[in-house]
């Protein structure tokens, strides 16, 4: 017996540790609006039906012995114990990544329903995928190269990115406000359902265009005898209404492809 | 608790629809604030009001009147979408209650023909405002949606100009800076301060989205004017590699 619990100790109790997941909930005062920067490592993003804003990471701070007694200089205080400084003023609510070790773990973030998202990844060392999923509400995410992957959301959405793909599955397009998806040299995949309503204004440089959904030409193109009887294999970039129209869905690239899909 | 924060709430803490909490910590504000006190009570004036003001019936046939005088002399107005902070909704609801009255008032007396038509001026005014004010403190789509109402207002006037113009040189987000170079696209055959304010937006965007978005539309509007900045960018050791090759690509378009 007395084995087995030094066998526990020195093995198992380390293991444990090392997957332990911190929890840190935050209950807005005014709270309309979230602010995220800095937080580098692998970032998801969900929407909870509570009031409190609610994080959970793996983080670990691993102080070397000589830093003992020492506090970080030029950081934000790590005021949740995640490697995170949480702050509100003026109905904003900013989670900053506080040291630079947030790089290397695992942040869920839940938010409360109907506040606003404001994610900035535009940082050369944030390379992991973001996924947001869930969410219904408005949402702005910038990076640089890592790709966004977005499913059962409605938006509406304010993505761009430099060289990231962007893969948005709507359970539904909000109609409230407009979403833009733009990317240098990305993709951008769009998936939705099939009785949607939307005006897609299309715009690629260099890419190309595959779709299957039903969308209809809001410019009618001029006849072309030529075409008679033919198909057109790859629709112009332009505007397009989806089951007669709705929202603005502004899908942009240069080189990237863009997909459309019907769920 | 900050003013602001107090001033945001207002509303909803005289409808009693905040949490206990922030009440109190509001009510222990407003005992201490004479500015946010002072608001309170004239807000919570104005919505007593509104709550107690009866329904009042319109005389017969007045708003077949009414309808028939709008068909003929509004032109259709594309939709307005406003998101504005509380107070300015407030101020807007007090607006568009009072237009309401009078316009009911001079219909109904008959004398209102011209009174009507400087009422409308004021509330497109108002509905100018509003939406412009939309363009400075919300979330990126709810500004991306301002911007696309706006330029579907079919308006090309200065103040629209300098709103579009400055979003699109300074917006934190490039979402919504990437909508207004698209509204101020087109405008770029009627107006020559457009062509002009894109050209020289070239030389102050730094995100290469923007960057080859801006030298897409004028070149494939044939701007001329733009071929020696596009020239520089392409030369210029700091520009982006995506960019330079873009512009030196697209180059060879506008001559």
């Amino acid at each position: 017996m007395k084995q087995l619990t030094i066998v526990l100790a020195i093995f198992v109790f380390p293991i444990l540790c090392l997957g332990q997941v911190k929890k840190y909930e935050y209950v807005p005062k005014v709270g309309n609006k979230v602010e995220i920067k800095n937080v580098i490592g692998a970032i998801s993003v969900q929407n909870t039906s509570g009031k409190a804003i609610v994080i959970e990471s793996d983080f670990q701070m691993e102080v070397p012995d000589r830093a003992k007694g020492l506090k970080l200089l030029g950081s934000l205080e790590d005021n949740t114990d995640i490697g995170i400084n949480l702050s509100e003023e003026n109905g904003v609510v900013s989670i900053v990544g506080a040291v630079r070790q947030v790089r290397d773990h695992k942040y869920k973030i839940l938010i409360p329903v109907g506040m606003a998202v404001e994610l900035d990844y535009n940082n050369p060392f944030a390379n992991s995928e973001l996924t947001i999923d869930s969410f219904k509400g408005s949402l702005d995410v910038r990076t640089l190269s890592a790709n966004v992957k977005i499913t059962n959301s409605s938006g509406p959405f304010a993505v761009n990115s430099i060289s990231g793909d962007i893969d948005v599955v709507f359970s539904s397009i909000n109609q409230e406000a407009s979403t833009s998806l733009a990317s240098i040299s990305g993709l951008i995949d769009v998936t939705v359902p099939a009785g949607e309503k939307a005006i897609f204004t299309i715009n690629t440089m260099q890419g190309n265009i595959y779709n299957n959904l039903d969308l209809k030409s809001v410019k009618e193109n001029e006849p072309d005898n030529r075409a008679k009887d033919m198909k057109v294999i790859r629709h112009e970039t332009g505007e397009f209404t989806l089951n007669g129209g709705g929202q603005k869905v502004l899908l942009k690239t240069i080189t990237g492809n863009i997909y459309l899909r019907k769920k | 608790m900050k003013c602001e924060e107090v001033k945001i709430n207002l509303p909803e803490y005289i409808d009693q629809r905040l949490d206990e909490k922030i009440a109190e910590a509001i009510g222990l504000h407003l005992e201490s604030c004479e500015e946010c006190n002072d608001l309170h009570k004239e807000l919570k004036i104005f919505l007593d009001f509104t709550d107690n003001v009866d329904d009042i019936e319109p005389p017969p046939g007045m708003k077949a009147e009414f309808l028939k005088m709008m068909e003929t002399e509004m032109p259709q107005k594309p939709k307005v979408v406003v998101m504005v902070p509380s107070w300015l909704k407030v101020a807007a609801i007090l607006i568009f209650a009072l237009l309401t009255y009078e316009t009911g008032y001079y219909l109904g007396s008959e004398k209102g023909d011209e009174k009507l038509k400087a009422l409308e001026v004021a509330l497109n005014h108002t509905k100018q405002q509003v939406s412009l004010a939309s363009l400075q403190d919300f979330t990126g789509p709810q500004k991306i949606e301002a911007v696309y109402n706006i330029s579907q207002s079919g308006q090309t006037g200065d103040a629209l100009i300098d709103a579009l113009v400055n979003t699109m040189n300074t917006d934190k987000n490039v979402n919504v800076r990437l909508a207004a170079i698209n509204a101020l696209t087109g405008m770029i055959g009627k107006n020559q301060r457009v062509k002009n304010e894109l050209i020289r937006s070239l030389s102050l965007q730094n995100n290469p989205l923007l960057q080859i978005s801006l030298i897409q539309v004028l070149t494939e509007s044939g701007v001329k004017e733009a071929k020696d900045e596009i020239e520089s960018m392409s030369r210029n050791e700091k520009t982006d590699e995506n960019v330079k090759a873009f512009a030196k690509d697209m180059i060879k378009i506008i001559i």
